[in-house]
């Protein structure tokens, strides 16, 4: 897909000094196409640079909601605007630590077992598995109070689900596993934005997975440091083993 | 556009005690303003020493909207400033970051190059030093 470059900046300039109602959720209007563009960017790459060029985009976007923020907070956008921003950041730092994450099992993979496939074979998160994504697909282009509802629903129960899964893994297989998950429903939350913020309902859906990334990572630290203290207990139990053993052989 | 350093802070230390609405709507105002004169300039920042005035800018606003808080609180733009504000050093933090990140590329280029130009210099002495062996 084409990315739209500061498209939201440039249209948020064009507003004059006092831009009417249409002009501003025009503007605002593109600023979600443009967030959205990046985040169908950032889902599909497999590559770190591009994700960095995203972030000079974010720059940008967080740059033209403050140059038109006294019009965004007349119609009371401002905090839709800059939860939206948030969100495509959160999702280019959950998207740099899977690459990095799976570049770094390729690696591993390919010393051990040469024959392996590429480093850089992509490895998609898989989209299907994800309800909320699939609600979101569901909405068309025009859904009702009610069927948007049914789909912060069920985005509020697979956010809850994601985080019993984080507090519950034990194996880095799983916390990958949950990274994809997080990035699938970042992604079908941008992918829905223009319809959560129609019924308000938006900044409650971002506030429910804040904070998972440095859960995931916290989660994910404490159960390495535990198994790296079992190791080491095993280790040492062992070499006492041995030399009690070897004193009794003596 | 223009510079309008702490003009904010200035703002919110006249509300004095008691400030009318009118007062609190208009130092929000000039907090804003400020806002953007710091976004801009942010966007013409080059080099991580840009950012050093820049941060400090941005606390003097951040001080002001502390210590107009309770008035920003009363007539209810309080989250807009917070809001604002969150922006606002999102925006520093992240160009900063990636300046940073360039500049710490372009130095270990930089001593690649010197430490490949002294090896070249060094081996071409040696030949030369083989050669003059040679002669004598």
């Amino acid at each position: 897909m084409k990315s739209q470059k500061n498209d939201f900046y440039q249209s948020v300039l064009e507003m004059n000094l006092n831009p009417t109602k249409r002009n501003v959720y025009t503007a605002v209007d593109v600023g979600l196409k443009e967030a959205q563009y990046m985040a169908e960017d950032c889902y599909w790459s497999d590559f770190l640079n591009p994700l960095e060029e995203m972030l000079g985009q974010c720059i940008t976007f967080r740059h033209g909601i403050i140059t038109g923020y006294e019009h965004f907070v007349k119609y009371n956008l401002n905090e839709d605007l800059s939860n939206l921003v948030l969100n495509t950041e959160l999702m280019l730092g959950l998207k740099h630590d899977s690459i990095t994450s799976s570049r770094l099992d390729d690696f591993f993979d390919r010393e051990s077992h040469p024959k392996m496939s590429s480093i850089f074979e992509p490895k998609r998160a898989k989209l299907e598995d994800s309800l909320f994504y699939q609600s979101v697909l569901g909405l068309g282009p025009n859904p009702d109070k009610n069927d948007v509802a049914k789909s912060y629903l069920i985005g509020i129960n697979e956010a809850q689900c994601l985080i019993n899964g984080i507090y519950s893994a034990e194996e880095d297989s799983e916390f990958r596993s949950l990274l994809k998950d997080l990035i699938n429903w970042r992604y079908a939350h941008i992918n829905g934005y223009q319809h959560f913020m129609k019924y308000g309902l938006n900044n409650n859906l971002g506030v429910v997975v804040s904070g998972t990334k440095a859960l995931l990572q916290n989660q994910k630290k404490k159960v390495r440091d535990r198994k790296f203290d079992e190791m080491m207990v095993k280790k040492w139990k062992q070499e006492e083993e041995d030399e009690e053993n070897e004193i009794a052989r003596k | 556009m223009k510079s309008q350093e702490n003009d904010f802070y200035q703002t919110v230390l006249e509300l004095g005690h008691n400030p009318g609405r009118r007062s609190v709507i208009n130092a929000y105002r000039v907090g804003i303003r400020e806002a953007q004169s710091i976004a801009d300039k942010v966007c013409d920042a080059y080099s991580t020493d840009d950012f050093i005035d820049l941060k400090k800018e941005y606390i003097t606003l951040r001080r002001a909207y502390v210590a107009g808080l309770s008035y920003f609180v009363k007539y209810g733009v309080q989250k807009d400033l917070d809001i604002l504000m969150l922006n606002t050093v999102s925006m520093i933090h992240m160009r900063s970051g990636l300046i940073r990140n360039e500049e710490f590329y372009k130095g270990i280029q930089s001593i690649a190059e010197s430490e490949k130009k002294r090896k070249q210099e060094e081996s071409k002495d040696e030949e030369l030093d083989t050669e003059s062996n040679l002669v004598n």
